[in-house]
């Protein structure tokens, strides 16, 4: 009982430790990839890193102003408890994509002091989507308790259509929303004077998109995350998974920005669409 | 006192609505002439006759909304009882005897829709269409009776009391308080998002249940969605708000614990009526339950969140800074939303692409008048335009079909 216990906790906290170092990697891919392709050269991530470091350390040490110490704790939350390995975090009831995903966004609003004209245009429309997500998986799934009962479900009985149907939810959700880039921040930091509280705000900046980008890929592959008694090679699976499918993500994300399809509302109707179309004919197959 | 009486008032009215049928008609008579803006004679009186004499019919029923719902969301400065159209249309839905829920459902999203347009098309700001949501809400409470699903029916009344409260108390809570008008919001900790994820999840049992529901629920579970967005643009922005009594730090304080009470007294205080509903005595406060197996824990968010909150801010190495950190939360938030007022009274723009199409339809529409030959609209940016309306042709035929 008490291992069970400190297993669950354990792999909580490790899956925490795990998200956060891949985010400076994140960062450094969504920044310099497009770069890349275009065939500029670019440096390693070791800057990305540095700062991330820099920026834990003063977590650790001092005070953060409470706007920003919110929507860091926001990401934190959302990172905790979002099935990444395997199903058997401790804090897996609590993931409701619909609570998680406007979490998310409302941390995304929170952010520096953005314009509610620009960015209310991205969320309003990301919010529909996910009410979209949670009727889908209410009415593909019923039974299934927030995304760890969905995975857990999946396992045990394929529902093509639902799986495509939330592939297409995320695809919607990363057009209408994409994580926040250098020129986003420009604009949130305008007021800002103090040079540290910018870099603070970047960091956050970066742990929030890192935690929508892994909300994206749980919606968009949920039969990859490994189920709690699946033993250790299972384990590892789920590792390489969580690995692969966030690299995935990134790299739609990066060719999404390449082809300029982004932040376009009427391509986040037609997934949406399809989603709803997907979900129903599975419905109706079955 | 007066904010009291405004709570005390429709208290009274829901006790008695809730029983008695002719007395909704009276109140509806007394409501009429008291409010600042009714709706139109010409319509308002057949529809009042036709629902009297044909008390059975739908229709009757449907064209009785309108009465119900013009002056929140016609005249420009909101309704005087805004929560009374709510309450009165809600104990309408309650007494009517058999009515179909499907054209119900899809009357009051029509209007929905239609509202929504007219107010993007004019750029007018839109009323309160919050307070279409509880009618939207007994609709689907009724077909869940309908169907024999009790836990269903037990979700939904969850979702329309807490609504119906936050409706009630969001008057006076303006004249008070108006920091508290954002407990109406789609946020998560706040009681509006339990609102929405009731709803959503009570629509999609009811889809998941019954036969001809699966793409009728879909939609509204959408409708509640892009209704409770709506209360994003709209809440908090009446223009008889007044000023913040108390410091940000107890605006703050006062938030988070009427977010975790609100719930709570509520739930408790219609206990009785969940059980003649829903069949068992409940009590959901750590655990709501969806009725189709998913629970949502909001108090173990927040403490977690308030608890990652705390260990970031360290509030305990600066005296008093606990209030410190409360106030600086939402600093020039709070107060800012009289200033956002400014952006979305604006007239809503069209998009470019979508006045082009208007002008060039006109132009287009002209000539066909005149039987001159047009030329052919470009077509090329209708690619996705095309999708969607495939989309929605395959859509309409599933959902015929189903």
């Amino acid at each position: 009982m008490m291992t069970a216990v400190f297993l669950t906790v354990a792999q909580t906290l490790f899956q925490c430790v795990l998200l956060l170092l891949l985010t400076s990697l994140m960062a450094w891919m969504l920044e310099e990839l497009p770069r890349l392709i275009n065939g500029e050269a670019v440096s390693g991530p070791a800057r990305q890193v540095h700062n991330a470091g820099l920026f834990w350390r003063t977590v650790f040490r001092q005070p953060l102003a409470p706007g920003l110490a919110l929507v860091l704790a926001v990401s934190l939350l959302s990172l905790a408890v979002l099935p990444a390995v395997t199903t058997g975090g401790a804090l897996i009831s609590l993931a409701n994509p619909l609570l998680v995903g406007i979490l998310l966004l409302v941390g995304r609003l929170m952010l520096g002091r953005s314009s509610l004209r620009d960015e209310g245009r991205r969320v309003l429309p990301a919010v529909l989507v996910l009410c979209l997500t949670e009727a889908l998986i209410a009415l593909a799934a019923p039974g299934a308790d927030g995304l760890g009962g969905l995975c857990a479900m999946l396992h045990i009985e394929p529902v093509p259509g639902l799986e495509g149907a939330l592939g297409a939810c995320a695809l919607a959700l990363a057009i209408s929303c994409p994580p926040l880039r250098d020129d986003d921040m420009l604009l949130r930091l305008e007021g800002m004077k103090d040079r540290a509280a910018r870099d603070m705000a970047r960091q956050v900046a970066q742990v929030l998109n890192c935690a929508w980008i892994v909300l994206l890929a749980d919606l968009a592959l949920p039969i990859s995350v490994g189920l709690r008694d699946a033993g250790l090679s299972g384990w590892f699976v789920g590792l390489a998974a969580l690995l692969a499918r966030v690299l995935l993500v990134v790299m739609v994300l990066v060719a999404l920005r390449l082809t300029a399809q982004e932040r376009s509302e009427r391509l986040t109707a037609l997934f949406a669409g399809v989603a709803l179309l997907l979900a129903l004919a599975g419905r109706f197959a079955t | 006192m007066a904010g009291r009486g405004r709570i005390a008032l429709p208290a009274a009215l829901v006790a008695i609505l809730a029983t008695s049928g002719p007395a909704i008609a009276v109140a509806l008579g007394v409501w009429i002439t008291q409010e600042r803006r009714a709706c139109p004679l010409w319509w308002a009186l057949p529809a009042l006759l036709c629902s009297v004499l044909l008390p059975d019919s739908t229709v009757a029923l449907l064209a009785l909304f309108p009465v119900l719902y013009w002056p929140a969301l016609s005249s420009r400065d909101g309704a005087l009882f805004p929560a009374l159209s709510a309450i009165l249309a809600v104990s309408v839905l309650w007494h009517a005897g058999a009515i179909n829920p499907i054209v119900c459902m899809a009357g009051l999203g029509a209007m929905t829709l239609l509202v929504l347009g007219r107010c993007a098309l004019w750029g007018e700001r839109p009323g309160d269409l919050g307070l279409l949501r509880p009618a939207i809400l007994a609709t689907l409470m009724i077909a869940a009776q309908d169907e024999g699903l009790t836990t269903g029916a037990r979700i939904v009344l969850e979702a329309l009391l807490l609504d119906l409260t936050l409706l009630v108390l969001y008057v006076p809570v303006l004249r008070l308080l108006p920091v508290l008008a954002i407990l109406r919001l789609p946020f998560p900790p706040l009681p509006g998002f339990i609102v929405l994820w009731l709803g959503i999840h009570a629509a999609l049992g009811l889809a998941a249940g019954v036969q001809g529901w699966s793409v009728i629920g879909v939609f509204v579970a959408l409708l509640i969605g892009l209704i409770s967005l709506v209360d994003v643009l709209t809440v908090g922005r009446r223009p008889d708000s007044g000023a913040l009594p108390v410091g940000p730090a107890g605006a703050v304080g006062i938030i988070a614990l009427a977010t975790m009470l609100l719930p709570l007294i509520v739930f408790g205080v219609f206990s009785p009526v969940l059980h003649h509903v829903g069949g068992e005595w409940v009590w959901p406060f750590w655990s709501l339950g969806g009725g189709d197996g998913a629970h949502l824990r909001l108090p173990a968010i927040v403490l977690l969140l308030v608890a990652i909150w705390l260990w970031l801010v360290k509030s305990w190495r600066v005296e008093r800074g606990l209030e410190k950190a409360f106030a600086g939360l939402f600093s020039g938030r709070l107060q800012t939303t009289q200033d956002e007022t400014g952006l979305f009274e604006e007239p809503a723009a069209l998009p470019w692409v979508v006045r082009r199409l208007i002008v060039g339809g006109r132009g287009r529409f002209r000539a066909m008048m005149a039987l001159k030959v047009g030329k052919m609209p470009e077509t090329r940016r209708m690619a996705v335009g095309l999708w969607l309306v495939l989309l929605a042709l395959v859509l309409a035929i599933l959902g015929l079909t189903s």
